[in-house]
């Protein structure tokens, strides 16, 4: 059932996301054409109504699609989700997803991450001068970066540079039919294409949180202490003030449920992308948006639920 | 390569991350010692602004526990404040007051709410311990709580200053505000005039009686001083001679208005005596004042003694280098190891004994005398010519000859953090090793690398110490990885007493005798 249901929901689904452009204007002409009485002569309305319907229209096809939308993919996650538990289990290619994004996204979460700290260090020395309180610099970093802004700069590094990437990935697969030519091989394309990149990047995004995280602090540890004479020992110590350990583990459950958006929308956007090249280009252009919207989003409501 | 390559790079992802949430956790690591357990206590306060639950509760400045939570006493506008304390920190809850009306418990823990500073706002919980009474248990009241402490009671207090200060600056108001008071307070003033001009005109006047008094009384104060801290029992002496001849005096006086009535003879004999006495009295003081002058110019041994500055500054040298010599020796901690491992393929144990002296917290010297069943591995050469026809001419032997010998090892170690870093001899061979240490030490990772010519590859072991008990390690590891005919698996115990142990040790064995 597995497989068969895999080919069946991608090409019940693919015209009508292919469709989208022009099914507002088409479809409630051919409703008028087909479902109105014939009595009823073409009567041209006056330019109010002829707009004031347009507009109506627009909302009701936008509010259509954008539930088609919601649909689509959240039936995508499920059946991903529900591919990733049974066997064949492919390692190999697991591994490959786990270095993309791990590995790949490493060198520039690192860097950010770096210089976020020391920033971050940097203008809190400056600003606590001002009360004399130069001390608090490193608690106040910590709980800053720790909680918030690992989890979210992580998050919009790795959808910069791994979400997109999916999405280019699949899109391109998507438009040149080699999707399509794997499910006529009977290769399930949700559980080779999709599952091991959603696997993987719930798995590193918050490995990747802590090494942010880490190095943030290296490098704000490095400005307070080494560059603005903040006493180290004092630094350490106000950390434990401010961050208690189950906020590491906390900011790394973040990192994993941004992962999880990241890579589910990524993957979507380029998995349905339709019209050549440009569907292709355009598709990515919305991964990256709707994710980092997305990390930005659910960063508030983990929030509320986490602390 | 690719294939190998993938799981490795993503292996060093996870294991940096790994490595970088556990020494983070360690700085963020706030949770109490608990080595010995926590109890709860609480106690009612007044008032608990600035409180917050998991809030610090310190003894003298270190924390000891915890605020667990804050709860509104119901129908009292009062609060409950609960605390976990650690083990080790034990109460006392104090005797019971045998007056009712007062609610203070004698001696016992006292809690007090502090502010931790004027600005953030937050307070935290200070215990002093107490003194008598039964130790307090899981769930006991702390009796005595200080409503005084902290920025709140002063900023009280200082309200009430100014209130004072106001009532007085009202009242000097109503004094001289007025025009009476004004006309009073003009008078007083031109009175202080008068009087001030004329202490002036008598000071002028008397200028210089009025220094020549205070050089005097400089001049015989410095004496007085010189004299009653340096010649103290010359002083006693020649004070006691001055006591006796005064007293004689007075015997002689008193004598001689009884010699007046019975006639002048003995007069002129008495007033002679008397003669003779003032003199040795006049000849005692005149000593006195040589003394002194003789002490003052630098002369003879007690003269030296006090004006010498050289002896003094040598004095204190000597006392800042003795105490200095004590505190290396308090300092140096003497730490000792007993270790048995089972290897696993030679089926033996190897036992060592090793002696750590420490002499400061990131520095110590390690000898270790080692029993090992591979024994002392020698590889002799000899070439031998021989003139004879059945043999070949030149023979060349290998001898490769292991001894059950003792091993040593004698390294310097420098501990960073987490990581210390030896040298030195390793089982009577050069060698370099590391230790990492986590959780407090309770866990060890231990790596050696020594006997570099004894195989084609230098002799690497790796072993983990792992601490469940006080003093009591279980050790396992892998010893010479590099080298497949000899690589070998152990498994084994450690013992680590530290020189704290060994006083206790060395303190209630029997003193041997000498009889």
């Amino acid at each position: 059932m597995g497989s068969g249901e895999g080919v069946d929901t991608t090409s019940t689904k693919q015209p009508s996301s292919g469709k989208g452009a022009s099914n507002p204007a088409a479809d409630p002409e051919q409703l008028a054409a087909g479902d109105g009485p014939p009595s009823a002569p073409d009567k041209p309305l006056s330019p109010f109504l002829a707009s004031s319907k347009a507009a109506i229209e627009a909302v009701g096809s936008w509010t259509i699609s954008g539930v088609e939308h919601i649909g689509q993919f959240s039936l995508m996650v499920f059946e991903t989700l529900l591919m990733a538990l049974r066997p064949p289990y492919r390692i190999g290619i697991l591994f490959q997803s786990m270095e993309d994004v791990g590995v790949g996204a490493l060198f520039i979460v690192l860097l950010t991450g770096l210089f976020t700290g020391m920033v971050m260090s940097l203008q809190g020395v400056l600003a606590f001068a001002i009360f004399n309180a130069e001390a608090l610099v490193g608690g106040s970093t910590a709980v800053a970066l720790i909680r918030e802004l690992g989890p979210v700069l992580t998050g919009l590094m790795v959808s910069g540079r791994s979400g997109s990437s999916m999405a280019t990935t699949l899109g391109t697969m998507r438009v040149s039919e080699q999707i399509d030519a794997m499910e006529v091989m009977a290769v399930n394309s949700l559980q080779y294409l999709v599952a091991p990149r959603i696997v993987a990047t719930v798995m590193m995004m918050p490995l990747l949180t802590v090494l942010f995280d880490f190095v943030g602090m290296a490098g704000a540890y490095f400005v307070a202490v080494k560059v603005m004479g903040v006493d180290g020992g004092i630094f350490l110590d106000k950390i434990k003030g401010f961050v208690e350990p189950m906020d590491i583990i906390k900011g790394a459950i973040k990192g994993g449920v941004f992962g999880m958006s990241i890579s589910t929308l990524s993957c979507y956007r380029g998995y349905f992308a339709a019209g050549g090249a440009k569907g292709v280009g355009e598709a990515t252009t919305s991964a990256v948006v709707m994710s980092s919207i997305s990390i930005l989003v659910l960063n508030y409501f983990l929030d509320l639920v986490l602390w | 390569m690719k294939k190998f390559l993938t799981p490795f790079k993503v292996g060093l992802v996870v294991i940096g991350s790994v490595v970088a949430f556990i020494l983070m956790y360690n700085i963020v690591d706030t949770s109490l010692d608990d080595n010995k357990g926590t109890y709860t206590t609480y106690a009612i306060f007044d008032d608990v602004t600035g409180l917050v639950a998991r809030g610090e509760v310190q003894m003298a400045g270190i924390k000891i526990g915890e605020v667990e939570s804050i709860e509104l006493l119901q129908g009292k506008a009062q609060v409950k404040v609960v605390m976990r304390i650690e083990g080790r920190v034990k109460l006392k809850e104090g005797e019971p007051p045998t007056d009712k009306s007062v609610n203070y418990w004698k001696d016992g823990a006292t809690v007090s709410k502090k502010q931790a500073s004027p600005i953030v706002g937050t307070s935290f919980l200070d215990i002093t311990p107490g003194v008598k009474g039964r130790d307090m248990k899981d769930g006991d009241e702390i009796k005595n709580v200080d409503k005084s402490g902290g920025f709140d009671s002063l900023f009280k207090k200082f309200e009430k200053i100014t209130s004072d200060i106001s009532q007085v600056t009202d009242s000097l108001a109503k004094t001289f505000g007025s025009e009476e008071g004004q006309r009073s307070l003009q008078k007083i003033l031109e009175r202080l005039e008068e009087i001030a001009n004329t202490i002036g005109r008598f000071i002028n006047e008397n200028e210089q009686r009025f220094t020549s008094i205070v050089t005097n009384a400089e001049g015989i104060t410095g004496d007085v001083k010189v004299l009653t801290s340096d010649a103290r029992e010359d002083m006693r002496t020649i004070l006691s001679d001055a006591q006796a001849i005064t007293r004689e005096v007075r015997y002689i006086v008193g004598q001689s208005g009884a010699d007046v009535q019975e006639g002048l003879g003995s007069l002129k004999g008495t007033l002679q005596r008397l003669s003779t006495t003032l003199d040795s009295l006049n000849y005692s003081l005149q000593n006195v004042s040589e003394i002194t002058d003789k002490i003052n110019e630098g002369d003879g041994s007690l003269g030296q003694l006090i004006n010498d500055p050289t002896l003094a500054d040598s004095t204190e040298k000597l006392v800042d280098d003795v105490g200095s010599f004590v505190n290396r020796i308090v300092r140096l901690k003497t730490i000792v190891e007993l270790r048995s491992e089972y290897y696993g393929r030679q089926s033996a144990l190897k036992n060592t004994i090793g002696l750590r002296l420490q002499p400061t917290d990131d520095k110590y010297y390690l000898v270790e005398f080692i029993d090992d069943p591979r024994g002392r591995t020698r590889l002799t050469q000899s070439t031998a010519t021989s003139t004879d026809p059945g043999k070949p001419v030149v023979v060349r032997e290998e001898n490769v000859q292991t001894t059950d010998d003792f091993k040593f090892s004698i390294q310097i170690a420098k501990r960073w953090g987490f990581f210390t870093g030896r040298f030195g001899i390793i089982e009577s061979s050069g060698g370099v090793g590391g230790n990492l240490n986590f959780f407090e030490d309770e866990v060890e990772l231990r790596f050696d690398m020594f006997d570099f010519g004894e195989a084609v590859n230098p002799r690497l072991r790796i072993s983990t110490a792992y601490s469940p008990l006080e003093y009591v390690f279980v050790v396992g590891g892998v010893d010479d990885i590099f080298n497949s005919e000899t690589f070998d698996f152990f498994l084994g115990a450690m013992l680590r007493f530290n020189d704290e142990d060994l006083i206790t040790i060395l303190s209630s064995a029997p003193a041997p005798s000498f009889n």
